[in-house]
């Protein structure tokens, strides 16, 4: 059976390689000068399509349900961040460096809301 | 019977294992608590491939049922592999089940009423089926009331739901408003999974 670090570790990668790729793709097609609110959305619309893709893969090596939850969150957040900033110029590994970033904050934030979370609810 | 549930089911069924394959290895410890009370006559909802079968303890009667005639052949083939009980397994849909009223002890359900069209319809008929003193357990994926999970839940609830679940049920209250009452809700993902212990309530 695998153990809470193999799903620990799991959930570091997925939220990682989300935020890193979200973080690219805006770096790449984000131009300097646009429109910051129509870039934030573009790059909202591109981490939510990456996170759908890597949801399909990840999700069965390390749960669905849990998977869906961490790539949209990380890919929402990167693509919004990454991409407003892009409108001012970023480099390409500042960009990737950023998405690795919002993704350990999304793992981190998740797993203090679920032990805040977990348990019995007063009825 | 519903036949539009049943076809989007039988599609689902030649991929489910895989596409399941993290989550029923991620939550094993979780079901195998949640199935472990099991006993008397108990009725579960719904086998899906049978890959919950693993969970049960051992050497007990079950009667379970699923509107997929897909999802049904590949859990008998289960049933046999997998188990040291009976587990009876019917082709069968919950809102038109045929079993008589006040039949069952137990009614299991697992990621189940994320599924079924009418869900509060669907705890009714559960609900007749099931004895007086009888207990109702779920192990459900449940909307969240808390921002941001509930806006992805949102969110990915229209696209998910053409190929299988709905992400955004409000499965407590519709316990309630089919007139169980509810003894324990426990969390165990965010206020997302959970495990739900109710009984028949008011009669
Ligand atoms: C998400 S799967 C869960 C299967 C299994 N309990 C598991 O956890 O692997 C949902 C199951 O509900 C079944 N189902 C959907 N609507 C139903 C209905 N109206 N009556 C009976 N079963 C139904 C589907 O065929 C499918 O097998």
């Amino acid at each position: 059976m695998k153990n809470q670090l193999y799903y620990f570790v799991g959930d570091l990668v997925t939220t990682t390689t989300t935020g890193g790729l979200t973080g690219a793709a805006c770096a790449l097609v984000v131009q300097n000068g646009w429109n910051s609110l129509v870039a934030m959305a573009l790059g909202m619309l591109l981490g939510m399509f990456l996170a759908l893709i890597l949801n399909a893969f990840l999700g069965i090596l390390f749960g669905a349900l849990e998977v869906m939850i961490l790539t949209m969150l990380t890919g929402m957040v990167t693509g919004m961040i990454v991409a407003m900033q892009a409108t001012g110029g970023i480099s390409f590994y500042s960009a990737v460096r950023l998405g690795v970033e919002v993704g350990s904050g999304v793992i981190a934030f998740t797993y203090l809301t679920n032990s805040l979370l977990r348990g019995e609810v007063r009825q | 019977m519903n036949l539009s549930t049943r076809k989007k089911w039988d599609t689902a069924a030649q991929g489910y294992d895989l596409l399941t394959r993290g989550t029923d290895q991620r939550w094993a410890q979780h079901k195998a608590h949640f199935f472990s009370p099991m006993q008397g006559k108990v009725l579960f909802l719904a086998a899906g491939t049978g890959l919950d079968f693993k969970f049960f303890p051992s050497q007990q009667d079950i009667t379970a049922i699923d509107i997929s005639p897909k999802m049904v052949k590949l859990a008998r083939q289960r049933a046999i592999e997998d188990y040291d009980g009976i587990i009876d397994i019917h082709e069968m849909d919950v809102h038109q089940m045929l079993f008589p009223d006040e039949t069952f002890d137990q009614i299991y359900t697992a990621c189940t009423l994320c599924s079924i069209p009418n869900p509060v319809e669907g705890l009714i008929h559960l609900r007749r089926v099931l004895k007086p003193h009888g207990e109702l357990h779920m192990f459900e994926h449940t909307a969240s009331h808390y921002p941001p999970f509930n806006l992805i839940l949102n969110m990915m609830s229209p696209l998910m739901s053409r190929f299988g679940p709905e992400m955004n049920r409000d499965t407590v209250t519709n316990v309630r408003r089919a007139g169980f009452a509810i003894h324990r809700v426990e969390n165990l993902h965010l206020d997302i999974l959970k495990v739900i212990c109710a009984t028949r309530g008011k009669i």
